[in-house]
């Protein structure tokens, strides 16, 4: 008797990564006699964001192009609670700050390891351009993967994820895109890949960004408003990467990265009363190289990872005030990083030790600087139960800084143990729904930098570390209303304080020192929210929005005028909106970033006050072929209403402007 | 009580600036007084921060915080560093903006604005104010043609007098602190009818701000290294004064005297003020004296009412008014507080204090408007 043959046929309802919806239905056979009835599975695909324990927001590539943005720092503005100081155009500084707890506390990794900037403590998120990345995250308060990097366990992470190394078949593949726009910008990149075998593959990226930069703007002085140029804002940055990635089976898997970019970059400076024009000049380069290899299975995992870093800056100041006529200040740190861990899960249980060991130095052209060294190792232990629907992680983290300064005394060594205790309850789990509560506590620190520790004159090697304790507490709902209509959100509240924070005051009337001063309060809401509805066959629209209350404020002193006040720079009300419509003809994509107003210091007064902003732009994609070749074609108009503001008093930002790209995908 | 306080202070200034023209007791005649102060708000460059001028007007004791931008319809500009009030005009230099504006004295409407790189100070003398340039150079300019001649003086001059008929520049060579102002611990003293350098007087490290006296007394802050009182290599910020040879002092007896501490200065024929002091290294509290010096033999005034607790938070710079002798004094709020609104302290020329108000965010320099009155 032959056996009665059924095929199931899976329909997946694919929605762009946030969740997939299972159908099976069963075939009438040919030749049967017996009919099976209708068979159904259902189950909301859940993304990591639904299921952390700890607030982690996460755009994929598909996400990143119903975003309809061009740059990294763009995509970050669609992260709730974030702060981002962007000094306006291309080549300014962007800095991110997560929740009130300032640039220094936020952690950048690239692809899995962290990158480093002993010198200043922040990291510049324009350094990665949006087209080499296929993926950002950022995880606030806490690690959501139980074995990582000690270093990426602390107060928030982004974390960056170049182009994946994924396709399995054996032969080269590439990708060569052009983008052009406004104020003589010019961006070729390539992406080349060749797959050696269906387990090793090995490709080349390189990146070259022209801009001219010198884009318009109003700037008001008493009732005239003018309209000036930026001028000295040209940049010419180059990217290379190699990276190797190779599947050894059981034995886990092997990814290194090889990078270098040189970064030359004209500084227009602040905007000057009666002053047109600037003179600094900032020359760049990083190198790196790095590998990490991943081995486990179901029960047990472990990883190890080295990195060596090494960076080079180049500041130069043209004017007859300096000896020589110029100012060349020239800084060059190095960096050895190690880290290694391993877990085990038991039942319910899941364990994990890790530890980080880095070396990293400093050195300057400048006679009165001294050759600077830090040691640190950090390790961290976790504990995890995770009974059905229920998961509760502990972990205890420990950190030990020993300071070198070749000929001086060095910055202080200290030890802190940082706990953090983080859970998550699904309250709701059926096949259209899904929700999950979550809580965290964190206790957590930022070490001195070796700029507030030993600058000429404004520096202090007696600086303690900075602390923060936070306490956290969300909900994220995931729902499926009908076959094609979804929706996800999450409001997640905090609680943050800060003491012994460091800060830049007068020493007396000439010169600066750093010291630990100041206690801050920061209180906030973050919510975020993603909906998708396919209209019909083959049209698709997706709204993500997202909106922070930053309640962060002055505790350091009763008697000051900035007691209970907002910080400088930091928006109490802020937020991020995306609508995309996905048809067969052209993609659009429209969206919105958009802030309340801001001090600029932390001092309320008139003078001080710094306007909100609304900016909107829209992104038109295109995907086609022609002559058998796959080509993607894109044309950004990003602040269409050409809004004139600043996010930093006197860094203008863009007005209106174009940028235009194809990529052609061999 | 405000109302009491104001009535009071203001009988205080009339009073004290009532200056005798002549020795007798007859008090008919015609009297100098002064009118108002300019007082230089620097702003913060920083955190894009205007400078604002603001005006005193020293008869009702009301304070106009932007006078410059209600006359003029436009922004001071950034970083103002002083003001001088010479002739029938006012002159403004504003690093920042390189710029140097020329105002009416009665209107403080704008006459003119000069480029000029980095002024960081300006006097005027007979036809001609000279603007201290920090990329080396004295800019002479004719009040009157407005032609500009520069004078290579050293690099980073700080600070301009005009006594005895010449200019004195301190040199500071603050640019150049990694190779130990090597350039600068001078003052150069300029011939003013050449307008060429006469000499070169050593004086200590990193010398800044300058000021004389009608009797042709010259005074100087030599600021120092800079570096914390901890440290061994520290060299301390010391006031110096240039005698008529124009040798510099003080001598060892009147440093023993407690003479050279301090980081700023002002000065009228009878005495010379110092402030000393700054941040604690709690980094939260501050600590500031005052030391008043009779100008004769530079002995130090035991009676000075400066020390009662009642002083400026935080204080930026002392200054004196010639004709009524009251010493204005600019403060911050407190430490930390350099981007904030600060504030102007007024005081008898013994210490009592008389009155203080609000100004802009970090008050940085004062000038007096003069007029006479005729009783």
């Amino acid at each position: 008797m032959a056996m009665p043959s059924f095929l199931l046929r899976p329909t997946v309802l694919l929605l762009s990564g946030v969740g997939i919806s299972l159908c099976g239905r069963a075939q009438t056979p040919s030749d049967t006699s017996t009919v099976l009835s209708e068979a159904r599975v259902e189950a909301l695909h859940l993304s990591a964001s639904q299921r952390s324990a700890v607030p982690l927001q996460h755009f994929d590539s598909t996400a990143l192009m119903q975003l309809g943005v061009s740059t990294t720092a763009d995509v970050v503005r669609h992260f709730a609670g974030v702060n981002l100081r962007d000094y306006g155009g291309a080549g300014g500084l962007k800095t991110v700050s997560v929740r009130g707890l300032g640039a220094s506390h936020t952690v950048v990794s690239y692809d899995g390891i962290v990158v480093s900037n002993t010198q200043s403590g922040q990291i510049d998120i324009g350094r990665f351009p949006l087209s080499q990345l296929s993926d950002l995250s950022l995880r606030t308060a806490d690690a959501s993967a139980l074995l990582c990097p000690v270093r990426e366990q602390g107060n928030a992470t982004l974390s960056l994820q170049s182009i994946e190394l994924s396709r399995k078949t054996v032969g080269p593949e590439g990708n060569l895109r052009l983008q052009t726009g406004s104020f003589g910008q010019f961006n070729p990149t390539l992406w080349l890949t060749e797959h050696t075998s269906a387990r090793h593959a090995l490709s080349l990226m390189a990146d070259f960004h022209y801009a001219k930069n010198e884009y318009p703007f109003r700037f008001e002085n008493g009732v005239a408003t003018h309209t000036e140029k930026r001028l000295n804002s040209r940049l010419r940055d180059t990217t290379v990467e190699l990276n190797d990635k190779a599947d050894l089976g059981s034995y886990g898997t092997l990814q290194s990265k090889f990078y270098f970019s040189n970064f030359n970059r004209q500084l227009p400076g602040p905007v000057i009363y009666y002053v047109q024009g600037n003179h600094e000049r900032l020359h760049e380069r990083h190198a790196f190289v790095q590998s990490r290899w991943n081995v486990g299975g179901q029960k047990w995992k472990a990883y190890l990872a080295g990195k060596a870093a090494w960076g080079e800056s180049k500041y130069e100041d043209v004017g007859g005030q300096y000896p020589g006529g110029a100012l060349r200040q020239n800084y060059r740190q190095r960096e050895v990083y190690a880290t290694g861990g391993a877990s085990y899960r038991w039942k319910n249980w899941e364990g994990a030790l890790a530890t980080d060991y880095t070396y990293a130095d400093l050195s300057s052209n400048l006679s009165v600087d001294n050759d600077v060294a830090r040691h640190s190792l950090l390790a961290s232990g976790s504990l995890r139960w995770q009974p059905a629907n229920f998961n509760l992680t502990l972990r205890l983290l420990s950190a030990t800084y020993w300071n070198q300064s070749a000929g001086a005394e060095g910055a202080q060594n200290f030890s802190h143990l940082s706990p953090s205790l983080s859970f998550g309850w699904t309250i709701l789990s059926r096949p259209r729904a899904h929700t999950l509560l979550r809580a965290h506590y964190k206790d957590f620190f930022r070490a001195p930098t070796f700029t507030e520790s030993y600058y000429y004159h404004l520096g202090s090697t007696d600086l303690k570390p900075e602390k923060t304790r936070q306490i956290g507490l969300g909900v994220s709902q995931q729902w499926q209303p009908a076959d094609k209509w979804l929706l996800s959100f999450s409001v997640d509240g905090y609680w943050n304080r800060i003491t012994d924070k460091i800060s830049s005051i007068p020493y007396n009337l000439f010169v600066w020192r750093t010291v630990n001063l100041g206690n801050v309060r920061a209180e906030g809401l973050d919510i975020s929210g993603r909906t998708e509805w396919s209209v019909r066959s083959k049209h698709r629209l997706i709204l993500h929005a997202n909106y922070s209350l930053q309640q962060t404020r002055d505790y350091t002193d009763p008697a000051r005028a900035t007691y209970k006040k907002q910080l400088a720079y930091v928006p109490l009300h802020s937020g991020a909106a995306a609508l995309a419509w996905e048809n067969p003809w052209v993609n659009v994509s429209v969206s919105l970033q958009a802030s309340s107003m801001r001090w600029a210091t932390n001092e309320h007064t008139f003078s001080t006050e710094t306007a909100g902003y609304a900016e909107w732009s829209i992104n038109f994609r295109r995907n086609l072929t022609l002559w058998h070749q796959s080509l993607s074609l894109s044309l950004d108009v990003q602040n269409i209403f050409h809004k004139q503001y600043c996010v930093i008093r006197r860094y203008p930002m863009p007005g209106r402007a174009w940028k235009a790209s194809v990529a052609w995908n061999f | 009580m405000l109302k009491l306080l104001r009535n009071t202070s203001f009988a205080l200034l009339a009073g004290l600036m009532l200056t005798a023209c002549n020795e007798t007791d007859d008090w008919h005649g015609t009297f100098a007084n002064t009118e108002g102060a300019l007082i230089v708000n620097q702003g913060n460059q920083y955190d894009g921060i205007a400078g604002t001028l603001g005006l005193l007007d020293t008869q009702t004791l009301t304070y106009t915080n932007n006078i410059f931008e209600d006359v003029n319809s436009q922004s001071l500009g950034d970083t103002p560093q002083n003001v001088i009030v010479h002739g029938s005009k006012v002159y403004i230099p504003v690093f920042g903006s390189n710029r140097l504006w020329v105002l009416d004295k009665k209107t403080h409407r704008i006459l003119r604005p000069i480029d000029t790189n980095q002024p960081e100070w300006v006097e005027g003398y007979k036809n001609y104010v000279y603007v201290a340039n920090n990329d080396g150079f004295v800019t002479r300019i004719d009040t009157v043609t407005w032609a500009q001649t520069r004078l290579a003086v050293g690099p980073n001059p700080a600070g301009l007098t005009i006594a005895r008929g010449a200019l004195y520049v301190t040199i500071s060579d603050g640019y150049n602190y990694t190779n130990g102002y090597v350039n600068g611990k001078k003052v150069v003293k300029v011939n003013l009818d050449g307008f060429i350098i006469e000499k070169e007087i050593p004086c200590g490290l990193n010398p800044g701000k300058i000021v004389s006296n009608t009797s042709g007394q010259i005074f100087l802050v030599a600021r120092g290294n800079y570096k914390s009182a901890t440290d061994p290599d520290r060299v301390p910020s010391v006031i110096q004064y240039i005698d008529a040879s124009d040798n510099i002092g003080p001598s060892s007896s009147l440093a023993s005297n407690g003479f050279t501490n301090g980081i700023d200065l002002t000065a009228s024929d009878n005495y010379l003020y110092v402030i000393n002091g700054g941040t604690n290294s709690d980094g939260t509290t501050a600590s500031f004296e005052y030391k008043v010096f009779n100008t004769y033999g530079l002995g130090l005034m035991t009676d000075s009412k400066f020390t009662v607790a009642d002083r400026p938070p935080y204080p930026t710079g002392i200054f004196i008014d010639p004709v009524t002798s009251l010493v204005y004094v600019t403060s911050d709020p407190g430490v930390n507080g350099y981007n904030q609104q600060g504030s102007v302290w007024i005081f008898n020329y013994d210490g009592t204090l008389i009155h203080h108000f609000n100004a802009g965010i970090h008050p940085f320099a004062i000038a007096f408007e003069h007029g006479s009155i005729t009783l």
